[in-house]
């Protein structure tokens, strides 16, 4: 009896690359493996994206100094920073780092703050800084979107906040 | 191995499952409500839907795609056009020669592109010269791009005057 051929489901990164004649690196996956290798991170935290775990050592539990923060599924940004906070609080060590990489497209509203800035980028940061309970240091807005730069891979509007 | 910020920025295979598998993602999942919704809102006459992809709805229409993918081998019906979407002559030769009274843009990332609403329908409105009787939209709301953390669907589809429909904006413009 054969036995069945099971084709292997292809994550959206694995087809959209499949698309292209050579190799290619999406730059925003690159920009975060770069600060991995050149701030010699040893092992994370990740959440959303298990693709980087083969260049870090993952955990699940304890204290790290970097965490990796990837939400590209529907969310809402009360929930989210609950969550990040609660991470930051239990999970990173003092003077550590966490990326974060909204897909600003999937936010789901349930509260409204109208004193925000206009443009959804500047809301986005304005909202993060207030509420994220760890420092700015460097932040990237989605100029980009128009369903060619791979947002839907790795999201576009990424920010590093140290504890 | 080269880093791209874009698909623009390297070499796509061209064989006819990649042109294939581009063109079936080139338009968004689209419920049977809406493809409902949109088919009670269509006047008798010639429909063209413009640029969403590999789907096929069940109302009878002349689908006009990108030449991108017009080397694909998926089974489709054969009243299709595949053209340069900057060509405007040729859309006008095939607007004039159809004369269209219902045209459709149905969950087209092509055609939405991740812009504004505002953007969406500016664009919509440009296909009026080829005097439909009305233009019909339909994008789901996570494809389109507007300020989330102060303003919900329904404000955007009161603002627009789109109708929601599932997880999606509807916009009939009568000409």
């Amino acid at each position: 009896m054969d036995l069945p051929v099971t084709v292997p489901m292809l994550t959206w990164r694995e087809q959209q690359l499949s698309w292209f004649a050579d190799p290619v690196a999406i730059q925003q996956d690159q920009d975060l493996i770069d600060y991995i290798k050149n701030n010699q991170i040893q092992c994370a935290m990740i959440h959303g994206d298990n693709f980087f775990s083969q260049y870090v050592t993952t955990v699940d539990t304890g204290m790290v100094d970097f965490i990796i923060w990837i939400e590209n599924q529907s969310f809402d940004f009360d929930q989210l920073i609950l969550n990040l906070n609660q991470t930051i609080a239990n999970n990173l060590c003092n003077n550590g780092v966490i990326y974060i990489a909204v897909n600003k497209f999937l936010c789901q509203g349930r509260n409204y703050a109208t004193e925000l800035p206009d443009d959804y980028n500047e809301a986005i940061l304005t909202y993060l800084k207030i509420n994220v309970n760890a420092t700015l240091e460097k932040y990237l807005f989605d100029h980009r979107s128009s369903g060619s730069c791979f947002n839907w891979v790795h999201p576009l509007t990424q920010f590093y906040f140290r504890k | 191995m080269k880093v791209i910020k874009n698909y623009n920025e390297a070499v796509m295979v061209n064989s006819s499952d990649c042109v294939n598998q581009r063109f079936e993602k080139s338009v968004y999942d689209i419920s049977s409500a809406v493809v409902d919704y949109i088919n009670s809102l269509l006047f008798p006459g010639p429909t063209v839907v413009m640029f969403s992809g590999a789907w096929r709805f069940a109302f009878d229409a002349v689908y006009i795609e990108s030449n991108v993918f017009k080397n694909h081998t998926l089974s489709l019906p054969k009243k299709t056009y595949y053209l340069d979407s900057e060509n405007a002559k040729l859309i006008d030769k095939i607007m004039h020669s159809i004369k269209p009274v219902n045209i459709a843009f149905l969950h087209s990332g092509f055609f939405c592109n991740y812009q504004s609403l505002n953007t969406i329908i500016n664009n919509v409105n440009q296909y009026c010269v080829y005097q439909p009787k009305q233009i019909l939209l339909s994008i789901p709301h996570n494809r389109v791009d507007f300020n989330r953390l102060k303003f919900s669907v329904d404000d955007i589809a009161q603002q627009y005057q789109t109708k929601i429909i599932e997880d999606s904006f509807i916009l009939q413009r009568v000409t």
